[in-house]
């Protein structure tokens, strides 16, 4: 296998032991133990606690006044006037706050309140779930299936993974082609997700790709979470951009556009009072 | 005058269902075609010609027939939607059943 005979093909056969003891035995366990994980997932999710309705009645408000700034075309100027100018007067006095007299205070530490607590913790269990058996079965494999060669890859890969995909196996001149069983593993990881969306329907938590992106992003989103919303602020933002809001009415002057539209009128004659 | 129209237009939960049904094809079809390569004994480019050509065939296929012209009507972002984003799960999908059929025919004895 060098020399003249670099160019062609490397042929070789496996032992059809090796697909009976170790091919199949990864690929069932994966599927198994990602169904296990997308059960126990289920079973661990506690009920999302229960709101309390001083809180809903804040972002709803907020959500009212953005409906309104957006949709204000389809309502003449003076339900428009009226609505905004109560908006307005409620944001100011903080009639829809949590605590209308801690109006003033600065934003209680998130980590107080219990029932955070315990979302944060449902939080912390998700991720615990997806992490850990990732890498039990990575240590599993590399105990068991290291030192030989598993499957041949249909597709050639440069020579930087040879080290990687070829790990316990010291033979610089083996095509990468032919593999170690850690890449079976990384396949199958790959490979799976469209068996578990038909298995398991398509929310389903056997996902081994969003537990890696979720570990990266686990360190930033924690910091940001932990500030509690300050919605006197918003509310203040809330009112000035209901104030500056340009009102134009859909339905301004519209006989005479209908009268334009059908020839009967040759253009609309715009009065300065609306 | 609205854009809020747009925002309704769609029935959320039906716009789901389609995209799960899609997705369900996608990856029965690259098993399929994953084991035809591998039976084939494609290997390297010929293997992923293979593949994008399937696909091709695949989703003219959805297009012309399930959605019988006007991908629009079931699909949010329409082309794309059913042939640009799902490429890359299929592609994976399809990548382990070649690699598992191509050995179980010819490198076991």
């Amino acid at each position: 296998m060098s020399g003249l005979a670099e160019s062609t093909e490397q042929v070789m056969f496996l032992d059809p032991a090796i697909r009976n003891w170790v091919l199949f035995p990864i690929t069932v366990i994966m599927v198994l133990v990602g169904v296990f994980r997308h059960q126990l997932t289920i079973l661990m999710t506690g009920e999302p606690p229960k709101p309390d309705i001083r809180d809903i009645r804040q972002a709803k408000a907020l959500i009212r006044g953005q409906i309104l700034a957006q949709s204000n075309s389809y309502i003449p100027l003076s339900s428009f006037t009226e609505r905004k100018k109560f908006l307005c007067s409620a944001f100011e006095e903080g009639d829809y706050l949590k605590n209308k007299n801690a109006k003033d205070q600065s934003p209680v530490n998130m980590m107080a309140d219990p029932k955070n607590m315990e979302v944060m913790m449902d939080g912390m269990k998700k991720q615990m779930m997806g992490i850990v058996p990732q890498t039990l079965i990575m240590g599993w494999i590399q105990f068991f299936f290291s030192g030989f060669i598993l499957i041949k890859l249909p597709f050639p890969l440069g020579l930087r993974f040879k080290q990687m995909l070829q790990s316990g196996i010291m033979t610089p001149n083996m095509d990468v082609k032919w593999v170690s069983s850690l890449s079976w593993y990384f396949i199958n990881l790959f490979g799976l997700r469209g068996v578990f969306s038909l298995i398991l329907g398509g929310e389903n938590s056997a996902d081994g790709i969003r537990d890696m992106t979720a570990m990266g992003s686990m360190g930033a989103m924690g910091q940001q979470s932990g500030q509690p919303q300050d919605y006197n602020k918003l509310f203040m933002a809330m009112k000035d951009n209901l104030s500056i809001v340009y009102h134009e009415w859909d339905l301004a002057n519209i006989e005479q556009r209908v009268f334009v539209k059908y020839g009967k009128q040759s253009r609309v004659f715009t009065s300065a009072a609306k | 005058m609205a854009d809020t129209t747009e925002l309704y237009k769609y029935f959320e939960p039906t716009v789901q269902l389609n995209t799960l049904a899609l997705s369900n094809i996608h990856t029965l079809t690259s098993w399929g075609v994953g084991t035809a390569a591998g039976i084939l004994g494609l290997t390297g480019w010929n293997g992923f010609i293979f593949f994008l050509a399937n696909w091709a065939v695949i989703s003219a296929l959805i297009l012309f027939v399930k959605c019988e012209g006007k991908p629009s009507v079931y699909f949010k972002s329409s082309f794309m939607d059913v042939a640009g984003t799902p490429l890359f799960n299929t592609l994976l999908s399809y990548v382990l059943v070649w690699t598992l059929m191509h050995a179980l025919v010819y490198i076991y004895d």
